[in-house]
Formats: structure tokens, sequence, C-alpha cells
């Protein structure tokens, strides 16, 4: 081929209907940017009187690093307990249990489970754990509320997760002699995992941000030290605290700095949620 | 030492709906079989028995006595681990696992209990070498097995089932998805494998049965209607119906 | 019917060759006419005919060829495509001896015979009468058929054998006939070659519609 042909040739332009849906699409998307700047930053704004290691840090009443504490380990502890409980039971459905009217009732029920109102499940928790057997409105009850409401939606990941691997490679393995348990453990859960974590971080923080559930179970004040059977008020239920009931002449900017300290640690689960996916993934 | 496979009046039903009757055949030791058939005739279940693969479809009932060398396959006891090791397959789709080229074709031994790097490094190779596909990824088994072509992922799942000294192995359509030269090469390797293994093959391309098989069976509607050496089946079929698919005269 | 274009194709082929067997069956015909009737005429009209069985044959076999490479028949189809390719082969040569017999009636020209030709005649009505036969057993598949023509090649035999003996006396007492002795012994051998390419064709049909190869002309 003789050299410098390439110089008659051109790039093809797309044909104009695609472009039109481009620039639409595109305008979504950064319309959808600008409405997430718009919260966060007038939020961040008005943080800022607040915003000082005094009340992030500090022992002082109104300092948020109780609640800070507070919402971290309650959302912790409940997601480290439904998480593997749930790993069960997905892996149950999925991997072990042969289609029935079983396996249908089960998932008609995550299903149904998924749907209750967040508020519902905390009404049932105050019913039962605190009308009857009497446990006090604290950290540990708010914990068994946001398990109970987080354990759906994880078996719901959970079995999404697995069903995303595909059947050919479980043929591949049982093929050569591999048990379900070998399959389970040795192919599909390495492949399924990413996904589950990185789902499972964006549940953990959708339970960061939950308030209605926590209000009755955990309570709206903070003990002098972190305890399982003390007042567990998180940070969102602060925040919805101090917008509605603040007296104080700091009060609306003390809200938006919890909120700034909430989606920075809402980011931070899901980023790290996200990385650790990745890194997973790489390795396997 | 290739085993025999015995068949005698296999009937399979799914829920209602029988996918097999009466199927009785022979093969003998070392031998290719091919099964063709128009789409549904139950080829591929037949195929699936010998395995016992077919026990993971829903409500799946069976009849009849299999014996693959000396396993008698629908035995309530058989040692369904040990029939697959026996018995090899591979899929239709190219499977290799999401993992190394390694890590593939050592998964099989990996579950059989063996741990010893020496040994599992020999074996990968043996495999791939006989599979003909050492030559194309030696010095690259740390590479996904994604990152290989289609046709070299099949001959690595032929690999990834060597791996742990099968006597029989089940192929469905493996050249399905194939490029010409790619299925060529496959088709190459099977007939190579001729007397070392026993052959099943389920293929949708008469020529390929042809000139892989020694025996043909002719399956329509869960019935084996014909089954006879390749070269009578080709040229001259004894049943009508077989005649009337090889002639594509077929309704 | 799925491979509609194919199996017309198939069709077409027969055809072709039915129509070949037909003018080789004509070929041989007016070859001995020609010699009976001493027409030089026409025996260079059968000579140059052959030139068009040629490229009939030919033209069949690039069909078949192209069949084979395009549509890879199986089974029966198979064996049409097959027994075309051997069929047409028969056919040739029994057109060559056809064209053989032409010529000598060409080198005869108009000299005297030695003896009234009776047993070449009906030699040849019975070796073309076999073509036929052979060309309508594979136009019906008929086994029983092709079966009749066969035993047909045994009276061929026959009359051969009278034949030869016969000329063989007249050449030894009249050793001024071996010219011409010798050219008729030829003619009676060619009728008894075509006789036995008859014999193949029927082989062929009983091929063709049995996937049997049978040896039946010893």
């Amino acid at each position: 081929m003789a050299d410098g042909q390439w110089r008659g040739a051109r790039p093809l332009k797309s044909p104009g209907q695609g472009r039109a849906a481009h620039k639409i699409l595109a305008g979504m998307a950064v319309l959808a940017v600008l409405l997430l700047l718009s919260v966060v930053v007038p939020l961040a704004a008005q943080a800022v009187p607040a915003l000082n290691a005094a009340f992030l840090f500090g022992r002082a009443p109104g300092a948020i690093a109780p609640e800070a504490v507070n919402t971290v380990t309650m959302v912790a502890i409940s997601a480290a307990v439904s998480f593997p409980l749930a790993l069960l039971a997905g892996l149950y459905r999925v991997e072990f249990a042969r289609p029935s009217r079983w396996t249908q009732a089960f998932d008609q029920f995550t299903g149904t489970m998924l749907s209750v109102p967040s508020i519902v499940v905390g009404l049932v928790v105050v019913d039962v754990a605190v009308v009857r057997w009497h446990w006090p409105v604290s950290t540990l009850t708010g914990m068994l509320a946001l398990a109970l409401m987080n354990w759906p939606l994880t078996v719901a990941l959970v079995v999404e997760a697995l069903q995303s691997v595909p059947g050919l490679y479980r043929d591949g393995s049982w093929a050569l002699g591999a048990s379900r348990w070998q399959t389970v453990t040795r192919l599909i859960l390495p492949l399924a995992l990413p996904q589950m974590i990185e789902q499972g971080g964006m549940a953990v923080a959708r339970l960061m941000g939950e308030t209605a559930v926590l209000i009755y179970t955990a309570g709206v004040n903070v003990g002098p030290g972190w305890a399982l059977g003390g007042p567990g008020e998180s940070l969102a239920v602060h925040l919805w605290l101090l917008r509605t009931e603040g007296v104080t002449d700091l009060a609306s900017a003390q809200a938006a700095a919890t909120g700034v300290v909430l989606l920075g640690l809402v980011f931070l689960v899901l980023w790290g949620s996200r990385r650790l996916a990745e890194w997973l993934q790489d390795t396997a | 030492m290739a085993p025999d496979i015995e068949v005698d009046s296999l009937d399979v039903w799914y829920g209602q709906a029988r996918a097999l009757k009466e199927v009785t055949l022979h093969l003998g030791p070392g031998r290719v079989l091919a099964l063709i058939g128009p789409s549904g005739c139950g080829k591929s279940t037949f195929l699936r028995v010998l395995n016992r693969m077919i026990d993971r479809s829903p409500q799946v009932r069976v009849k009849g006595a299999v014996r693959v060398g000396a396993f008698e396959v629908l035995a309530g006891d058989v040692d369904v681990t040990a029939l697959r090791r026996t018995v090899g397959m591979v899929f239709q789709q190219p499977n290799p696992f999401p993992m190394t080229i390694f890590d593939n074709v050592a998964y099989g031994p990996r579950i059989a209990g063996l741990r010893q790097m020496a040994k599992l490094r020999q074996t990968v190779e043996d495999s791939l070498k006989k599979a003909a596909l050492w030559d194309e990824v030696r010095g690259k088994l740390r590479r996904s097995a994604m990152s290989l072509s289609g046709g070299q992922q099949q001959r690595l799942c032929i690999a990834r089932a060597l791996a742990v000294n099968p006597q029989v192995l089940l192929l469905d359509e493996p050249t399905a998805s194939l490029d010409p030269v790619s299925t060529a090469k496959i088709e190459e390797l099977i007939v190579q494998f001729k007397t070392h293994y026993t052959m099943v093959i389920v293929t949708h391309n008469l020529q390929q049965a042809a000139r892989v098989s020694d025996a043909v069976a002719f399956f329509e509607h869960g019935r084996l209607v014909e089954m006879g050496p390749t070269h009578d089946i080709f040229t001259a079929p004894r049943e009508r119906r077989t005649e009337e698919f090889l002639t594509g005269r077929f309704d | 019917m799925i491979r509609q274009s194919f199996h017309q194709e198939l069709a077409q082929l027969e055809q072709e060759l039915i129509r070949m067997g037909a003018l080789v069956e004509d070929q041989l015909r007016r070859a001995v006419r020609s010699l009976t009737d001493r027409n030089i005429i026409l025996a260079r009209q059968v000579i140059e005919e052959d030139d068009r069985v040629d490229a009939m044959e030919m033209d069949i076999e690039r069909r078949c060829l192209t069949l084979l490479a395009l549509q890879q028949p199986l089974a029966s189809d198979l064996r049409v495509v097959s027994t075309a390719l051997k069929i047409i082969t028969d056919l040739e040569r029994m057109a060559d001896h056809a064209s053989d017999i032409a010529k000598v009636t060409v080198r005869l020209n108009q000299e005297p015979l030695i003896k009234p030709l009776v047993d070449i005649p009906e030699m040849a009505r019975i070796a073309s009468s076999m073509v036929r036969l052979a060309l309508n057993a594979y136009i019906h598949r008929s086994i029983e058929e092709a079966m009749t023509m066969i035993r047909l090649d045994d009276d061929v035999d026959h009359l051969y054998a009278r034949v030869f003996r016969e000329l063989l006396d007249i050449m030894r007492t009249r050793p001024d006939t071996v010219a011409q002795g010798t050219y008729l012994l030829f003619v009676a051998n060619y009728i008894e070659r075509v006789a036995d390419h008859a014999t193949n064709l029927g082989e062929w049909v009983i091929y063709m519609v049995t996937g049997q190869r049978k040896e039946l002309n010893d």
C-alpha cells in the first residue's frame, strides 16, 4: 500500500438520529450531577460555622462524636450479623434447594419483606423487644431493628449475585466430579463475592441514613459512653432532631454539619466496598 | 483402557413429557458414536444420562439400565463423583472458568485432592499437550482463560476434562460456536483420541459426524430409530426416517 | 421437503443422464445398421456424434462434482450422484465401441462380405435393448428390471462364442478372408463389451436402490 494513502480517509460521522438521543441522555446526566451538587454545596456552606474540632470530636454536649460512634457500631454489627445469615440462606436457596413450592414461598416472603416500610419493622421491634422482652431503648435494640430491616435486602442481593454466575460454570464443575459444596466454595462464591460486597456496601450506606426505625428503638439521646444497653442515637436521627427541635442559634449549622459527616461516612462506605470488590475481582 | 457403553431400555421423563423411549444400544471400547437427529429428539438427554448430569434437570425420572465400563450408571449407590471423573464432558459453549489457564486445568485434580504443586504442574502440562493447546499457552499459564480465543477456550475445556484422567468423553455439540479452523482442530483431536477414549458426540453437523465417528445413532422423538457403522448410515441407511433426515426430505 | 432446490438439481442430473443413455443406445443401433446396410455416410455420422457423447459425459461429471462439493449429499442422494458418475463412464465406453464399429464400416468400404451377417445384428439388438432396459431400471429404480436385463448378457455371450467359432472356421479354410474376418471379430467383441458395460449399468442401478454392491458379471 502506498504511503500516505490514509490521507484521503476520513472518520465516519455517526448518523443523525443517534446524535439527538445522545444529546438528551448527556443532558440528563449533567442535570443529575447538578441536582446532587445543588444539595451538597449549600449543605456544606451552611455547615461551615459548626464544622470545627470541638463539634466533631469534642466531649462537650452538642458534639456529634458519640452519634458517629453509635452509627458506625450499630450499622457495622447489625450488618456483620445479618450478612452471614443472609449468605447462608441465599446459598441454600440458589445452590442447594431444588425448585419447589418452598423455594417459591421463600422468594415471595423475601420479596414482600423488601417492600415493608422500615417504620413498620421498627414498630414490630418495639412491640416485641421493648414491650415484651423489656429490652431498653438502646444500641442493642437499634441493631436488632437494623438487622431485621436489612435482612431481606441482603438475602436478595446475595441471591442476585449467585444467580449472576452463569450456570455453565456449575455444569463445568459438576462434570469434573465436584460436589455442590466444592463447586460453591471453590468456584461460585469467589466469583459472586465482589458483587455481594459492592451491593452490600450500598445496603450498609442505606442503613446509615435510616431514621424512622431507630427513633423508637435506639432512642434520641446519647449516654456518657458507648454501651450496648445504653441509648444509641445515630447521626441521622440526631440530624432529624436538630432540624425539628433545635433551639440554639447554631442548630441549623449543626444539622448541616451532621449531614456533611453522614454524607462523608456514606461515601467512605461506598468507596471502600467498591475498592474491596475490585481488589477481590482482580485477585480471583 | 477405554470402557464400553451398554444401554438397555432407557426411558427418561421430564415431568409428564417423555424424552427418551426404550433406547437400547451398545458401543464398543474406544469407539466414537455420533448422535444425530432433529432438535429436541433426545440426543442431548441421552448424553447427559451417561454421566448423570441429567440429575440437575427438575422432575426428571429415568428407567432402564446404563452401564459404562464397571459403572452401573443408574444404580442408586453409584459413586457419581467417580463416575463423572471417568466420564468427562465438553459443552456446546466453551465454559472455561474465569480464572487462570493453569487453575482451569488444575481445577479437577485439586477437587480430587491433589495438592502437590509439582504433580499439578505435570498434570496441567500433560493435559494441555493432549488437547494440542500447550504450544499456544506455554509460558502464559498465569493469564486469564478468558483471554483465549473461542477455539482455544474449547480446547482448554477439553484439557480440563482430560486432567482428571477420564476414560470416556461426552461432547455436546463441541464446535457449534466455533469457526471452521477451530472446528477442524477439535475434530482432529477427536480422531486422535480414538481407541484411547470411548466418545459420544452430539452434533448437528452431519459432515462432522461422518468425519469423526465410527458409529452413528439417529434419534427422533426420543426413540433410537437406527444405529450402525458410520459408512453404512451415510451411504445406505436401513430406515426410511433416517434416509429422509439425511437427504433433507424431513418435515 | 427441505432441500428443494438441491433435489431439483438432482432430478435434472437424472434427466441429463437418461438423455445421454438414449443417445448412446441410438449410436449403437446406427453403428451396427451402418455395417449391415454398408452405409458409410451413416457410419461417419456415428463417428462424429461421439464428440457429443463425450461432451455430455463431461457436463454430467461437472454437475456431479459440483453437487458433491456444494451439497454434500448423503444416503440415497449420495448414491444417486456417485452412481451417475460411474454410469457415465460406462456409457462413454459404449459410445466409443459404437464409434469403433462405425469405423469398421468405413474401413470395409464396399468390399463384399465373407458371410451374411445374422448373429452380429442379433447380438447388437440384444445389447442395445440391454442399454434401454438398464435405463428403464434406472428411471423406475427397479432391482427386478436390472436383474432381468443382466441375465440377457448370457445370450450375448453365447452368440459371441458362436460368431467367434464361425469366423475362425471361415478364416482357417479361406486365408483371403482373414483381414475382413478379423474386423468382424472385432465388431463382435465390441458388442460383447457393450453388453458387459450394460451389465455394469444394471449393477449400479442395484447399488443405487439398495446400497449393496454386487458383482453379477463374471
